[in-house]
């Protein structure tokens, strides 16, 4: 029963983002089922959260009934709202693209040349008209199919445990018959309740599940979470295998992350409910369109370029703003997004006050009920950062444990060295993406530098699970590096 | 077009068989370094140890928390090293089977090194379903995985019977005061309470506190007055194997 009504909520968000994906996201949408399922996903997520999100503020409790209208209106919007002839033309060219350069992992072994060639033309047309790409391919398709049937085997049958059942599983419980500003376990402070102030948007995508199943099950909730992280590995391999053979090989990599399969709670993506997973869901497709906007503005470009950065622009802003109402650290992800945009350029104006003002208006209900919640107790002190003595001794141990994750092989397999190697194959300069990276661990660097917990115990819980978030951004700007030569 | 990574230029020179004897004897070593690894439990690194104890923090715990994490760390790092190792020895193994057979792009073309590590992860990942799905069915076996509807014997283990005689006793409406600092058994006692009001005293009980007394004590707190009747539950005792409800009078 809750797994059934699980699935159903997962079908009621693909249909939500499936216009959507259509309209603004060709680039994903146009490289084949895998990539529509997973950006309409996405979307669906993002949308439908926020949505869940602004009527819980005028006391509306999550339910299916919101989700079933939103889809409704999407798959409407087919008939009434046409996707337009560019649209059209665009998936045309991606299916020829894709057809006549798709190649499997196990046999893309042809000439330097060729293939460089090859795929430095089609992420050329790719800039400015949308025309995909390559499909990932028959080895490449069975290797993401073998991952997520183990790792949906592995996550949905477990409880929720850590902060999930700490947490996460708790408000989403709540929240199936309360709003944020009522649900006990975040308004009333003699209740029991943990992070009163943490970002809804994945409890209010759980609450439906856990509203029409059983007391006692939580099947269902751990399944539309896990979908998420599905989501994630298909935009993932799709938004790869376009920029060809590396970054084909580098999603098998990816792919082979033991933190998908491994039941272990604490370097899992899946197994304790936690929604890191929804987290680096929003992040790559903020760095993903966010860095197309960056190409796309810096190629002055046709109607085709200016329709494109339309759609980037607006799917930039819902993973933006679903990106800071999932985690409190997504805040701090879209940060280092716009600073490395605007310190690396091109085209800082325009594009980036959209992406600024659509996020903060689509975020507008987060930033308001964090800001009713009652405060937590903090677990960074910023003056920490002024004392000499703490900053010295906690150097050492926060730097070894940030270059040990290049080798953390037991969370991240072999992941962070194939994203190196992967990067080396380029010319690596500094860029958008050498700055998310200094970004991502100045930013780690100085929540433990700061932490009021044990640095090491911290480092130990959460360090796996906010590198994660980031690898597979940083693992699709390495593969673009190859594939366009910068 | 980028620089040709040194690894692929390297390969590029080497006879065949020079390229499939190193491979072979890379994997080989790697294979060897991964057999020693799986033996070992820990791998410490105490340089790093010792300056952890020559720079304690501002709020350090005490000194077994601060030897659990360092285990831990141990433990994590063998796990590491011994993924790498395993890793690397598959990756180049494959490296070696594709030069036997003559296909010699594997290593001639660019990403020579990216293709060992994808292969190398791939194999690493397939030994951690593996792991996980048996373990998995060693879970299904105690009942802690599950896909049915009724997951409470996942949730609380061992303590499903209590909890399930609790629920009989507490009604809907009634709310529970929860006692103690078990911060694991707590989360688990609100969830499979719900829809019980749960109200927290997060604070450490004296040792073997009589349960009675703890119920005279609560009756005098605030703590889920707004509910017809109000319950306690000792933590420390739960986890004992106790006696770990009272009612608490108004």
């Amino acid at each position: 029963m809750s797994l059934a009504v699980g699935f159903a909520v997962l079908l009621l968000l693909a249909a939500t983002g499936a216009w959507p994906a259509r309209r603004w996201g060709r680039h994903v949408s146009g490289g084949g089922r895998i990539g529509r399922l997973s950006l309409a996903l996405t979307l669906g997520a993002a949308i439908t959260g926020l949505v869940q999100l602004t009527l819980s503020l005028a006391g509306v409790p999550a339910g299916l009934g919101v989700m079933v209208a939103l889809a409704v209106v999407s798959l409407s919007a087919f008939r009434w709202a046409p996707l337009g002839g560019g649209s059209a033309a665009g998936s045309r060219a991606a299916t020829g693209a894709g057809e006549a350069t798709g190649t499997d992992v196990g046999t893309d072994v042809g000439s330097d040349v060729g293939s460089d060639v090859g795929t430095d033309v089609g992420s050329d047309v790719g800039l400015v008209t949308d025309a995909p790409t390559e499909s990932p391919g028959l080895p490449l398709t069975a290797w993401l199919a073998v991952v997520v049937v183990v790792s949906t085997v592995v996550a949905v049958g477990l409880p929720f445990s850590g902060d999930g059942s700490k947490f996460w599983a708790p408000k989403a419980r709540d929240l199936a018959h309360h709003s944020a500003l009522t649900a006990p376990s975040i308004a009333d402070e003699t209740r029991l309740g943990f992070h009163r102030g943490y970002p809804l948007l994945a409890p209010v995508l759980m609450a439906p599940a856990f509203a029409h199943s059983p007391a006692d099950a939580s099947t269902g909730a751990k399944l539309v979470l896990h979908g998420l992280g599905l989501a994630l590995l298909g935009l993932l391999v799709t938004l790869l295998s376009a920029e060809g053979r590396h970054g084909r090989w580098l999603a098998a990599a990816m792919l082979a992350m033991p933190a998908l399969v491994i039941p272990e709670v604490r370097e899992s993506l899946g197994a304790g409910g936690y929604v890191d997973g929804a987290d680096a869901l929003f992040l790559l497709l903020l760095v993903d369109t966010v860095d197309r906007l960056r190409r796309g503005a810096g190629r002055g470009g046709d109607s085709g370029g200016s329709a494109s950065q339309g759609g980037d622009a607006v799917l930039a802003g819902l993973a933006g703003a679903a990106l800071v109402s999932t985690k409190l650290e997504g805040s701090v992800e879209l940060a280092i997004v716009v600073c490395a945009w605007l310190l690396a350029g091109p085209q800082r104006g325009a594009p980036m006050v959209r992406l600024l003002g659509l996020v903060g208006l689509l975020a507008i209900p987060s930033i308001w009920l964090a800001s009713l919640a009652p405060s937590d107790p903090m677990i960074s002190d910023p003056g920490l950062l002024l004392r000499g003595g703490v900053l010295w001794g906690r150097a050492v141990p926060v730097v070894a444990a940030l270059g040990g994750l290049l080798i953390d092989t037991s969370a991240l397999g072999l992941a962070p060295l194939a994203i190196l190697a992967c990067a080396c194959l380029g010319r690596p300069r500094w860029g958008f993406g050498m700055l998310l990276v200094l970004g991502c661990l100045a930013f780690l660097a100085l929540v433990y530098l700061s932490t009021t917990m044990h640095v090491g115990r911290h480092m130990h819980t959460s360090l796996h699970r906010l590198v994660l978030h980031w690898l597979p951004a940083f693992a699709l700007l390495a593969a673009r590096s190859v594939g366009h030569g910068r | 077009m980028g620089r040709r990574p040194v690894g692929s230029a390297l390969a590029r020179k080497l006879a065949p068989p020079v390229a499939l004897l190193l491979a072979l004897l890379l994997a080989t070593a790697f294979g060897w370094a991964a057999v020693q690894l799986h033996d070992l439990e820990q791998v410490r690194a105490p340089w790093l140890e010792r300056w952890a104890q020559e720079h304690p923090g501002p709020r350090e715990p005490d000194a077994q928390a601060i030897e659990r994490v360092a285990d831990d760390f141990a433990a994590d790092r063998r796990a590491d090293l011994f993924g790498l190792a395993l890793g690397l020895a598959a990756g180049l193994a494959a490296v070696a089977v594709a030069l036997a057979v003559g296909r010699r792009e594997w290593v001639e073309g660019r990403g020579a090194a990216l293709r060992v590590l994808a292969v190398g992860a791939v194999a690493g990942s397939a030994a951690a379903m593996a792991s996980s799905l048996s373990e998995v069915a060693s879970l299904a076996e105690l009942n802690r995985w599950t896909l049915s509807d009724d997951s409470l014997a996942a949730y609380v283990g061992p303590l499903e019977g209590t909890v399930r005689e609790w629920r009989e006793r507490i009604p809907d409406d009634h709310a529970v005061i929860v006692v103690g600092t078990n911060d694991f058994l707590l989360s688990r006692v609100g969830w499979a309470l719900s829809p019980r009001p749960v109200h927290p005293l997060v604070m450490p009980l004296p040792p073997g506190a009589d349960l009675a007394e703890l119920g005279e004590l609560a009756s005098g707190l605030m703590l889920g007055r707004e509910a017809p009747g109000r319950w306690l539950v000792d933590l420390d005792a739960l986890a004992d194997g106790r006696e770990a409800l009272v009612r608490v009078e108004l």
